[in-house]
């Protein structure tokens, strides 16, 4: 493979590209979806297939190929070339941050190798979980389980000398469950994961997750609908880690700030409370954000987004660095061989603190502790929204009732600048993200207090 | 031999035969080819252009009664062969279902308007440049204006499908999508970002018609007006419209979602639930829909299935397995995300009925009331129950006839609820994702804004 990829290297320098890349995947896919304890679909898929990019007098050509082979990643390159020179000179030119030659091969620890496990085992060891959940409450209607797992190869390689192999995996459950009793009804989420293969019930034992469902269910079965308006906050590691990112990460995402997010014309400046510290960290073990070299071949570094309130760093890909005269923080992510790589966040969260939990509590004398979220979105003005799925009113100090149909929202600025305390916990979750193509993330952090945040719910 | 040189519609054939002879006591091919042609911006450049080819083919195999599937983007014989056996090795490895009963029967196909055009098919790399050129010009020129993100794209694709039941059809599809999001600055303010697209199954669409939407929309978002929190209507562009039913409605009228139920319509058949002004079909071979093509991706005729008939619940949408299991047929629903993906239900071109007041005589009406384009944290709101709690973005107040913008405004309340009680439905619409919707009000909003 080595061989051709350079031979497909040299064939598009020889038509006057300045620069080009190779990217290949070979990766198997298993799926299962158990919805109410009958296996809904099972299968299988085997991918392999190859990108081209090629930058040619300041246009950058993109093509992808599912045959991986010479003649047609040769097609492949004439396919990008012809499209790259046909938008020479129509609007600013793009140029490429350049790297030195590298070679490497990065085998990430896989305790079991999903494709050594019969599905027949995945199967029964859904439908075990199927049955702790809906021997738990007499209140669950409907269990759907959506089980995955990805293990491969990507290749890269570069008219830099660079040639990188990566072998991982990565394992994923999401639980969407309902219930009812009487008119009432409620729904609830969770989503797990790992990168070392199929241990995911050694990670997270089944009960335990079942825990977690039941009693997102249980408790909006007894919820009231919360007060709009301002109230203080404590928020739980899964709703900073989904704030994290969300609300304040993507606005750090290079591409979105210089195209005006609100941290345009803000390093050096306050954007938070003193006590925040924001990191995207390629580092950290068994996250779904963790790689040495990212779909750019760029060595992924740790990238302080926010240190102790000021903004200080941008995450960037090849594009976005050379365009802004920084260097390329490993950021660039493809959803698979199909697309280019964007700039994605990998591992989001606030640095942890040194308060108890007991500590952020005790001087509310009537808030909000939200602890589950269903979904979040942002705008580049900043103003967010996440909806939650768990949350439970302050009272004195107090985890008091659930609330149900909650949302949060306000200016992502004005919220962090709110911030009054930081726990001493911390905790990741595990997701998928979506920026046109969906990767998987991960985020996470301690508890977070905010002196006011907006509720939206009754008047 | 090698299959490489087939059409793809060979290639489900010979599959499902292989499916035989290997042990599949039903079978049922699925090959997608596509090929896509775009051209990306950024932060008021040309970041890119981008030139995909996928192929793949999917498996579905039968063996006593248990499912397996299985699929490749590798269409040589040796390979469809061993994703044919990995099928068959699922299926033995799987469960029984009681409910399966089969894979679908033949249906008589309608061909619909406008599903492709050779010109689209063959569009030049140039013609897209051209588009993309024409629509950075267009917004840049206003100063105060910054295209934040976008993209010109036409795409093709030929899906070929067979089953051992004697359903074998292929078809051509073709579309061009527009994409822009923009932000406009002035004095220091900027609005948030104001994203819009428009399609065209047979041509490039037209740049110029977005270009003024969208700088419409940014330029008089700027320079909000504070308001207080207040219960009031409000009137949700088509834009606004889609995105709080493809969260809430889309998923209630599944029929997966209506016999497990888990959807807010269970048991509803036959009931007057939403306001009588609310009428809602599916139409999968509406003329110019963005979803519209002849089959469904197990094979099944598309057609218009009525399911809210003056607020009255009339049907839902099915594949083929969920149809049978709630004791009907198909209503061509069956939609895969991918070649790697078994069939799913989901929703074509949701046609909401358009209303008989224009947009301005609804603003007319509204005393006070807020009109919405965007939502912002729609797809966090609860289909089972029709609770929302979202943010409105872009959106404008209304009071006595004068239109002011406002930002960080939050809107909850329960959809399901508020269909109930739709007083105005505007005549204008538009087709944004799968809903083509007209302009509605909403009654008794709850307005939230932080004081």
């Amino acid at each position: 493979m080595e061989d051709i990829l350079h031979k497909i290297i040299e064939y598009g320098l020889n038509k006057e590209a300045d620069f080009v890349d190779i990217r290949v995947e070979d990766y198997t896919l298993n799926s299962i979806e158990l919805r109410d304890g009958l296996v809904y679909t099972a299968s299988s898929d085997k991918t392999l297939g190859a990108a081209v990019r090629i930058l040619y007098k300041g246009s950058l050509g993109f093509a992808s190929t599912s045959k991986v082979d010479y003649e047609n990643l040769k097609i492949a390159i004439d396919s990008a070339l012809k499209f790259a020179k046909a938008l020479v000179g129509s609007s600013r030119p793009v140029s490429i941050y350049k790297v030195s030659s590298r070679h490497d091969v990065v085998k990430y620890p896989i305790e079991r190798d999903p494709r050594d496990v019969d599905i027949g085992v995945k199967i029964s060891d859904l439908r075990e979980l199927h049955k702790i959940i809906t021997t738990m409450s007499s209140h669950i209607k409907t269990v759907t389980l959506r089980y995955m797992d990805v293990t491969g190869e990507t290749i890269y390689a570069s008219s830099e000398g660079r040639y990188i192999e990566q072998y991982s995996n990565y394992t994923w459950l999401y639980l969407w469950v309902t219930g009812r009793e009487a008119n009432v009804m409620a729904s609830a989420r969770h989503e797990l994961g790992t990168r070392r293969g199929y241990v995911l019930y050694k990670k997270f034992p089944q009960e335990q997750i079942a825990k977690i469902i039941v009693n997102r269910i249980e408790n909006q079965l007894k919820a009231k609908t919360p007060k709009g308006g301002m109230f203080p906050a404590i928020l739980a590691p899964e709703v900073v880690g989904v704030f994290t990112h969300e609300a304040f990460g993507h606005l750090a995402e290079a591409d979105l700030t210089i195209s005006g997010s609100v941290l345009r014309d803000k390093l050096g400046k306050k954007v938070a409370s003193d006590l925040v510290t924001i990191m995207d960290d390629p580092t950290i073990p068994d996250s779904f954000g963790m790689f040495k070299y990212d779909d750019e071949g760029i060595e992924a570094i740790p990238v302080t987004i926010v240190e102790n309130g000021v903004l200080k760093q941008l995450m960037t890909d090849r594009v976005y660095a050379s365009l802004i005269g920084t260097k390329p923080t490993g950021n660039a992510r493809a959803e698979d061989y199909n697309v280019p790589p964007l700039i994605r966040m990998r591992t989001t969260y606030i640095k942890p603190g040194n308060m108890s939990k007991e500590e952020l509590f005790e001087d509310i004398k009537f808030g909000y502790y939200i602890v589950g979220f269903r979904g979040g979105q942002a705008n580049i003005d900043g103003t967010f929204q996440v909806g939650v799925q768990e949350a439970y009113e302050i009272v004195n100090g107090e985890i008091g009732d659930p609330v149900r149909n909650m949302s949060i929202s306000g200016n992502t600025l004005d919220t962090l600048m709110l911030v009054d305390g930081i726990g001493k916990d911390f905790e990741i979750g595990y997701g998928r993200c979506g920026k046109g193509q969906t990767v998987f993330i991960s985020d996470g952090g301690p508890h977070v207090r905010v002196k006011k945040i907006l509720i939206g719910g009754r008047l | 031999m090698s299959w490489e040189k087939l059409n793809l519609y060979d290639i489900v054939i010979l599959s499902l035969r292989k499916a035989m002879n290997l042990g599949a006591d039903e079978a049922e091919a699925y090959a997608i080819r596509i090929k896509d042609h775009g051209i990306t911006m950024n932060n008021n450049m040309i970041t890119g252009t981008e030139t995909h080819y996928e192929i793949g083919i999917g498996l579905r195999v039968v063996v006593n009664n248990k499912v397996g599937y299985a699929s490749t983007n590798n269409l040589s014989v040796q390979s469809i062969e061993k994703t044919i056996m990995d099928a068959i090795s699922i299926a033995r490895a799987s469960e029984k279902d009681p409910y399966w009963h089969g894979l679908p029967l033949p249906t008589e196909y309608k061909v619909p308007e406008n599903m492709y055009s050779a010109d689209l098919a063959r569009v030049s790399e140039s013609s897209l440049a051209e588009k993309s050129k024409e629509l950075l010009d267009l917004i840049t020129s206003d100063k105060r204006l910054v295209v934040v993100y976008g993209s010109v794209s036409a795409s093709l694709s030929s899906i070929a499908i067979a089953n051992t039941n004697g359903v074998s059809n292929i078809q051509h599809l073709t579309h061009s999508i527009i994409y822009v999001g923009v932000v406009a600055n002035e004095n220091g303010d900027v609005t948030p970002v104001i994203s819009d697209f428009s399609y065209s199954r047979t041509s490039i669409p037209d740049v110029e018609s977005i270009v003024n939407r969208v700088k419409d929309y940014a330029l008089t978002s700027l320079h909000p007006v504070r308001i207080d929190s207040m219960k009031a209507p409000v009137i949700l562009h088509p834009n606004a419209v889609n995105s709080l039913l493809r969260y809430t409605l889309l998923d209630a009228i599944r029929g997966d979602n209506v016999v497990r139920g888990k959807s807010y319509l269970t048991g509803k058949e036959g009931k007057q639930v939403f306001s009588e002004k609310l009428t809602i079909t599916d139409n999968g071979l509406l003329k110019n829909g963005l979803f519209t093509r002849m089959f469904d991706d197990e094979g099944v005729a598309m057609k218009n299935t009525l399911i809210i008939e003056k607020g009255i619940v009339r049907g839902f949408i099915f594949d083929n397995y969920w149809a049978l299991r709630y004791g009907s047929s198909s209503t061509g629903n069956a939609i895969r995300s991918s070649y790697k993906d078994v069939p799913r239900i989901a929703p074509t071109n949701v046609v909401i009925k358009q209303g008989d007041a224009s947009l301005d005589e609804i603003i007319a009406e509204t005393r006070r009331g807020l009109l919405v384009y965007g939502l912002q944290g729609a797809h966090s709101s609860n289909p089972e129950t029709g609770e929302y709690s979202v943010v409105a973005t872009p959106a404008w107040y209304i009071e006595n006839g004068n239109i002011k913008p406002v930002r960080g405004v939050m809107l909850s309340g329960n959809i399901y609820d508020d269909l109930s009680k739709i007083e105005f439905i505007s005549k204008e619409y538009m087709q944004k994702g799968h809903v083509v919707a007209p302009y509605i009000r909403l009654e008794d909003v709850n307005i939230i804004v932080k004081g």
